[in-house]
């Protein structure tokens, strides 16, 4: 035990030559970077849509004269941001919180700096003949966000609300393929993400 | 039906030609190519990663490891418990648009020095959850890495270097807290300045001990 205690201590003072070095050795570059240990201080995360409200957002967005029937939806976020064999989350030059022990909100959340061109990108296995809605929740003052969808080469704009919830709309395929939905602001600007559902349609 | 296309084809050519497109940007690409190329370290059995914490620490016995927490880009979250937290990093978190991806999914940590003193370098934290007069044993894996990685543990302020092994693992040892309390373990590359290169990270194993 005398032994285990000794060992450690020394691990944790930084002084085993084998391998650790201790830190005035460090270049001074390794030696002012700043850990970030806390997310930034926001609001209340946007609230998850009732499937009704989903349902809406999804008329609105398409001007449709009818309410569509929405499926089942799978929901990714930067705490469960992978579905094997149905749907992925990835970042581009992110700032992710993955769980609640930092962050404090349920699901996590990915903040982008406004000096860098951050994305995030929503990748999922899309059924031949089906359309799909995301439905997007971030905190940001852009009014709108661009996105593209990979491979079809398609490309938009489209509003943040108010409440926090973007929608974008994939349209159906003859076969069925891996569809991947990026999401990006297109000026220089601070904004928060916290998760997307998305729904067959 | 019309009502819908007209929309959709509205939307879908909104934006102009020129606007920044992450999917098929070159760095996007090359991203892609790179992750297709690397072969992510294997998983330690808990009789090798209790070997491994054994030489790291130069115990003259074997530890006995309680059950792991095991967090990856794919599974970075246990609630309440733990978290992978990534600041400037790129992450996979899947294998659904490169198929031939690994399972547990990789983050790419860019560190990037424009200027000594700076503070752009990537970097990734692991917070837990410690259980009072717990040591824990955090066997991570990642590629590559010429240069060291440097760690600080918080509360503490405990900082040190370590290398990433020939066989794609490092261990840090975080020491007992006396009552339950969050633990934040620090974790960036040492990058000389003015120069800028990549680590790619894949998961670790948290043992109590």
């Amino acid at each position: 035990m005398r032994l285990l205690s000794a060992a450690i201590v020394l691990s944790l003072l930084a002084v085993t030559a084998s391998a650790q070095t201790p830190l005035h050795n460090l270049s001074p570059a390794a030696r002012t970077v700043r850990p970030v240990l806390q997310p930034p201080h926001l609001g209340p995360a946007p609230r998850l849509y009732t499937m009704q409200q989903r349902a809406f957002a999804v008329q609105r967005l398409l001007n449709l004269t009818t309410t569509p029937a929405l499926g089942q939806p799978f929901s990714l976020n930067p705490s469960a941001p992978y579905i094997a064999g149905v749907g992925e989350l990835d970042y581009g030059g992110a700032d992710v919180w993955s769980g609640d022990v930092k962050s404090g909100t349920a699901g996590g959340m990915a903040s982008f700096a406004a000096s860098g061109p951050g994305w995030i990108g929503v990748l999922f296995n899309a059924r031949a003949g089906q359309r799909y809605a995301l439905d997007c929740r971030l905190m940001t003052y852009a009014a709108h966000l661009d996105y593209d969808v990979a491979p079809r080469m398609v490309n938009g704009t489209v509003p943040v609300g108010q409440d926090g919830h973007i929608l974008v709309a994939v349209d159906k395929a003859s076969t069925d393929q891996s569809v991947e939905v990026h999401l990006y602001p297109d000026t220089p600007v601070f904004w928060v993400f916290y998760g997307c559902d998305v729904s067959p349609f | 039906m019309r009502l819908f296309a007209a929309a959709l084809v509205l939307s879908l050519t909104a934006a102009s030609a020129g606007d920044f497109s992450p999917a098929t940007s070159p760095a996007r690409m090359d991203v892609n190519h790179a992750i297709a190329a690397r072969v992510a370290p294997g998983l330690y059995t808990m009789q090798e990663r209790a070997e491994a914490l054994q030489r790291y620490l130069h115990l003259a016995f074997l530890p006995t490891l309680g059950q792991p927490i095991t967090l990856t880009p794919a599974a970075p979250a246990v609630p309440g418990l733990a978290e992978l937290d990534f600041h400037s990093a790129n992450v996979n978190t899947g294998n659904l648009y490169i198929t031939w991806m690994r399972a547990g999914g990789e983050a790419a940590i860019l560190s990037l020095d424009p200027k000594p003193g700076s503070l752009d370098n990537g970097n990734m934290t692991i917070a837990i959850r410690a259980r009072a007069s717990q040591r824990y044993d955090f066997d991570c894996r990642a590629l590559p890495s010429p240069k060291p990685l440097s760690y600080s543990v918080y509360p503490g302020n405990v900082s040190g270097t370590v290398q990433i092994g020939q066989d794609g693992h490092f261990l840090i040892a975080v020491d007992k807290v006396a009552t339950d309390r969050t633990v934040t373990l620090f974790i960036n590359q040492i990058t000389p300045p003015f120069t800028r290169s990549s680590w790619f990270f894949y998961g670790c194993d948290i043992s109590p001990f």
